[in-house]
């Protein structure tokens, strides 16, 4: 691997800046919710001081459960979110990437989902299946609004390659795709309309019920990591790829926190959708939307609009 | 102390996960409890969070006298938090059972079960009084922790 | 679109939370705490065991002394005891009971010398009230059953 591919992945925007990034917006998320709430909310470094509590744990092994496989998870889910995150394309002007980076960032963006999924199963535990099983259907339905969405983008741009998808665009289905985007991150970072694979205190803790300790901070982290890659990569897409690059930087930390803001502001005003509707939701209104997005754009490619 | 233990200590001082067990109460501590969880009392300030599993806590907050259906599960759920735990018994009830003791239903008070680290008196107690209960507990495991991790890992 | 509004009144208008740890007064006046007792005005006449609905309080005898206990673990802080006692020797903190580690940290328990001069007020008082000898006897006898 290239030097620039080396900093991508360990300095920006990769571990380094990742993991307070991360924590920064866990807790972002926290103190809005809370604020809207009336409520004080959290210090700022709590999300540090609870992987760092949850690091000291001591966890005894449990009969009946793989637990190197538990652990493997949420390693499995952090690595590839770093992966995925070394893929966005900040400072796109130096050209990092390669042609169909973009189906190699969707493919890693699944991974936490299913490691979460057989987090689940894996743990026996009859609410970690009820958790899975949920976040099996909900990331299914919200997954076929998030590819429509990025092939419009993809097909907007004539190409698969992420530096060219990266900036504002004066084509309408661009907008759209980054819209319907928008519209899935709920659903992948299970927030609040969309919360139910999590569902904390209906099914206990969802596919993380049987976690403790270290392997739980770890999926806290990874948590924390899929808030900065979902967000960042809305903001590639609309940040001007012509900024230098100490403008770029802190403007694409800065679109992610307002994305961040509004999301919580989501989050805190809805209440919990049935897993039913969250499915209707999607394939009724947001699959539509990004079809007739990508209709709109296809024809627009076909007569060079 | 080294630098990583102390990290530690106040890691485990700073964010004290509850997980909140009804043994059988009459409903007055648990309203209290959640009381605290109200805008009005805002525990998150303090790091506090009440958990959906006993697995991800620290602190078992136990309300109510232990009733013989209860019993099993008070047990359970302590044994799934992992160490360093601590207890709060919330309300007179858990203490001593108060006006539940004799009925030939209760097999209390707690601390015949499981060791109870911090009572909060009270029927029911303020909710000021529960923070201060939860906090002192916290302060309690950071520093068994400490102690124990020095002894070397214990046994389980 | 009334959660908006909500939203924004709620962003508007602050927190409602108390900073914590506490700075502020956490109880009224009229709240009901520990109760004291004092044991110059004590009479040991039993009346506020007899009332208790959790045997917080036991007062027991023997011939030449009592024994006055409080165990505020049992406590309901309803407030029957201080009702009922005639003397005026028991007092409610306003404040919130301390926290205690172990059982029985809080208790407290005097003995004391049987007061002969107890009764006195009550002969004083005897000429006005036809009933106060036959109040005199209620008090010392029934204390002793529920004590026990």
């Amino acid at each position: 691997m290239n030097f620039a591919g080396l900093i991508r992945l360990f300095l920006f925007p990769g571990l380094l800046f990742a993991i307070p990034a991360g924590w920064f917006f866990v807790w972002a998320e926290h103190k809005v919710v809370a604020r809207i709430q009336r409520r004080i909310g959290p210090p700022l470094l709590q999300p540090f001081w609870d992987f760092v509590k949850l690091l000291g744990k001591r966890t005894p092994a449990r009969r009946g459960i793989d637990a190197n496989l538990l652990r493997l998870y949420p390693v499995l889910s952090i690595g590839s979110l770093i992966a995925a995150l070394a893929l966005l394309p900040v400072f796109p002007a130096n050209a990092g990437g390669f042609s169909g980076d973009c189906i190699l960032l969707v493919g890693l963006m699944e991974v936490p989902s299913v490691c979460y999924i057989l987090a689940g199963f894996t743990s026996g535990s009859i609410y970690g299946e009820i958790g899975a099983i949920r976040e099996a259907l909900l990331s299914v339905a919200s997954n076929v609004v998030m590819l429509i969405s990025l092939v419009t983008i993809a097909v907007t741009a004539k190409s698969f390659h992420l530096t060219d998808l990266a900036g504002p665009s004066l084509n309408p289905g661009h907008w759209v795709g980054v819209l319907g985007l928008l519209l899935c991150i709920p659903a992948k970072l299970r927030l609040n309309p969309f919360s139910t694979a999590g569902a904390e205190q209906e099914i206990y803790a969802g596919s993380l019920t049987e976690y403790a300790g270290a392997a739980l901070g770890l999926w806290e982290l990874a948590h924390a990591l899929e808030w900065l890659l979902l967000t960042g990569l809305v903001a590639t897409l609309v940040l001007p790829t012509t900024l230098a690059w100490w403008i770029y930087a802190p403007a694409f930390f800065v679109v992610s926190f307002v994305e961040v803001l509004l999301l919580s502001a989501v989050a805190a005003g809805t209440a919990r959708l049935t897993l039913e509707r969250s499915i209707n939701f999607y394939w009724r209104w947001a699959a539509v939307l990004a079809c007739m997005a990508i209709i709109s754009s296809a024809v627009m490619m076909r007569f060079h609009l | 102390m080294s630098l990583l233990q102390d990290l530690l200590h106040k890691a485990r001082v700073k964010s004290p996960r509850i997980f909140h067990i009804n043994s059988g109460s009459c409903n007055g501590c648990d309203i209290e409890l959640i009381t605290c969880l109200s805008p009005r009392y805002d525990v998150e300030q303090l790091g506090i969070h009440l958990e959906a599993s006993p697995r991800h806590a620290d602190i078992l907050c136990i309300t109510g006298p232990v009733t013989r259906n209860t019993l099993e599960a008070v047990m359970n759920a302590y044994a799934q938090v992992c160490e360093p735990k601590a207890v709060v018994a919330i309300g007179s009830c858990g203490a001593t059972c108060n006006v539940f003791a004799g009925s030939p239903s209760v097999v209390g008070p707690l601390n015949k079960y499981i060791p109870v680290d911090v009572y909060v008196p009270g029927c029911p107690p303020h909710p000021d009084a529960i923070i201060d209960g939860i906090f002192q507990a916290a302060q309690i495991l950071a520093d068994r922790g400490v102690r124990e991790e020095a002894k070397g890992q214990p046994q389980k | 679109m009334n959660i908006l509004r909500l939203i924004l009144q709620n962003l508007r208008q602050g927190t409602v939370s108390f900073r914590l740890p506490h700075t502020h007064e956490c109880t009224s006046d009229q709240y009901r705490g520990l109760i004291h007792n004092n044991p110059d005005g004590c009479v040991g006449c039993g009346a506020c065991a007899y009332v208790c609905p959790t045997a917080a309080i036991v007062v027991s005898k023997t011939p030449t002394n009592y024994t006055w206990s409080y165990e505020p673990g049992k406590c309901t802080f309803c407030g029957r005891c201080i009702d009922r006692c005639k003397p005026g020797s028991l007092s409610m903190e306003s404040k919130l009971p301390p926290l205690y580690a172990t059982m029985g940290d809080l208790d407290v328990s005097y003995t004391m010398e049987k007061k002969k001069p107890a009764p006195r007020p009550a002969a004083v008082a005897a000429p006005a009230a036809a009933a106060t000898p036959a109040a005199e006897p209620a008090a010392a006898a029934p204390a002793p059953s529920p004590a026990d």
